[in-house]
């Protein structure tokens, strides 16, 4: 259901955001409790999904660096899409919403519907899944204080609320960007006016007809909200047809995570064979404050299992 | 994004009334396409729905393989809200209705079904150029057609459809194109 909000909540929410993205209005985890030598980027090979994001969200020194007792965690999932390589695969997202719950999160919302039976009805992940909130389709109109494209967005409501905002997305090839994954993976936050707005707010015409544009309001969008905990599930990537596919597969198994977006996009383009600095969302992104573009400069653990 | 089971249809129509429905909405699909039926308004889009629906092979065509759920349906610009990001590129080559079936086998195996109908000929076309390349292998279904590692695309008159398995095991790849070609002989051959 859409909520129509007058001008003085759309005020609000704009406030209330522009507070996130200054990063004080939301409670967080004392680092106390993360292990002392935690990395900022985590990325861990294998090819059991569900313990190699385990492991890399452990390298972090654990959910509790980003999940306080008694959160309210929005879970952003990609899992829109069907076909392989196009979307998180399911162990990857269950890893990650079990560990907010042993974390000892309050709720997590799921803020995209389900499509597809994406949660497999049997074992563990069906599990995480069943304890999960869906919440989509509340959307709210916010202005975006300091969006240099972007200066107004429908988004869906928990998207701002939530106390703690995970992003799982894969990473995979696109057409119009050539490469997408976590901060690209925000705009399933929105509604389908405000994505039209990306493509076509530059007024040249064409999706895609303005891809820098594209890329700022992408950044701006992340600088609206920007993710506590990003998660790129990188085992089977779409490597042509994306962002939907069907296309041509690559098989990395590396699952990655950071407290930064940016770091963790620019580390995966690798995947793609893409130089992050060719991606504009993530030059941008980076150019907002919103993160490390240079994976060199990213304190990196990287294991095996 | 609508669910099939939304209409006064059953969840599986192709399967409703056996060879009669299945031969009436296969007229009824070629008579859409060619703008030769009169709909009383308001009904006109349930029409297409069921036309579009009737182009999914019989359950008996697709076994093992069992339908997942019933059908989603999209219409214009709420094929966003069923694929996502994905729908910009048919939205910007004239799109105008899709059917989305999937397929499931022990639970763990899927096989995704897309029909999308496009308001021409030339529309399919440049989707299916977009969707498929060098990496892809040319195959002789509808007016073209290509296949990849685990999925087939073709296009017969203004429709794109693509048939993709969850892997590239050789039971999920002959499953793959006996549906490819199950839909490919439900498409109106002159449709426009």
């Amino acid at each position: 259901m859409r909520h129509e909000w007058g001008r003085r909540s759309v005020l609000k929410a704009g406030v209330a955001a522009f507070g996130t993205a200054l990063g004080g209005a939301w409670p967080r985890a004392s680092a106390a409790g993360a292990a002392a030598e935690s990395a900022d980027l985590s990325a861990v090979t294998g090819t059991d999904l569900y313990q190699g994001t385990l492991k890399t969200i452990e390298q972090l020194g654990g959910m509790g660096r980003f999940v306080p007792k008694g959160a309210t965690v929005g879970l952003l999932i990609n899992h829109q899409f069907r076909n392989p390589g196009a979307h998180v695969n399911p162990d990857v997202a269950a890893a990650v919403a079990a560990l907010c719950w042993e974390a000892g999160a309050k709720s997590i919302l799921s803020l995209k519907d389900e499509r597809f039976t994406y949660w497999p009805r049997q074992g563990r992940t069906s599990d995480a899944a069943r304890r999960l909130t869906p919440c989509s389709g509340n959307y709210v109109t916010v202005e975006v204080p300091r969006g240099q494209a972007l200066r107004k967005a429908e988004v869906i409501k928990e998207f701002l609320a939530a106390e703690v905002l995970i992003n799982v997305s894969v990473a995979k090839d696109h057409e119009g960007t050539r490469y997408a994954c976590v901060l690209k993976n925000a705009m399933g936050a929105l509604t389908y006016g405000t994505c039209q707005f990306f493509h076509f707010g530059h007024g040249k015409g064409g999706w895609y007809g303005d891809v820098e544009f594209l890329s700022q309001c992408v950044a701006d969008l992340n600088l609206l909200r920007k993710p506590d905990l990003a998660v790129a599930d990188a085992t089977t990537i779409l490597t042509s047809n994306g962002p939907f596919g069907p296309g041509k597969l690559a098989k990395p198994n590396v699952v990655v995570a950071g407290a930064s977006a940016v770091s963790v996009d620019a580390y995966c383009t690798r995947f793609l064979g893409v130089d992050a600095t060719h991606v504009s969302m993530i030059v941008r992104s980076a150019a907002l404050g919103l993160g490390e573009a240079d994976p060199a400069k990213v304190k990196t653990r990287e294991t095996s299992i | 994004m609508r669910p099939a089971s939304d209409w006064s249809i059953p969840a599986k129509p192709q399967a409703a009334g056996g060879a009669t429905a299945s031969w009436v909405g296969v007229l009824t699909a070629i008579l859409l396409g060619l703008n030769l039926i009169w709909v009383p308004h308001g009904t006109a889009a349930d029409q297409a729905d069921r036309a579009i629906l009737l182009l999914f092979p019989k359950p008996e065509e697709v076994r093992p393989w069992v339908p997942d759920g019933p059908a989603q349906l999209a219409e214009g610009q709420d094929l966003f809200a069923l694929i996502d990001g994905g729908a910009e590129l048919f939205l910007r080559h004239g799109f105008e209705r899709a059917a989305v079936q999937s397929y499931a086998l022990a639970a763990s195996r899927h096989i995704q079904v897309e029909i999308y109908m496009m308001r021409s000929m030339d529309g399919a076309a440049e989707v299916f150029a977009r969707k498929t390349g060098p990496g892809e292998l040319p195959l002789a279904l509808g007016d073209a057609g290509a296949s990849g590692e685990y999925y087939i695309v073709f296009r017969r008159g203004r429709f794109l459809v693509t048939v993709a398995a969850g892997d590239a095991n050789a039971d999920a790849k002959a499953a793959v194109l006996r549906i490819a070609r199950a839909v490919e002989n439900r498409i109106p051959a002159r449709c426009p």
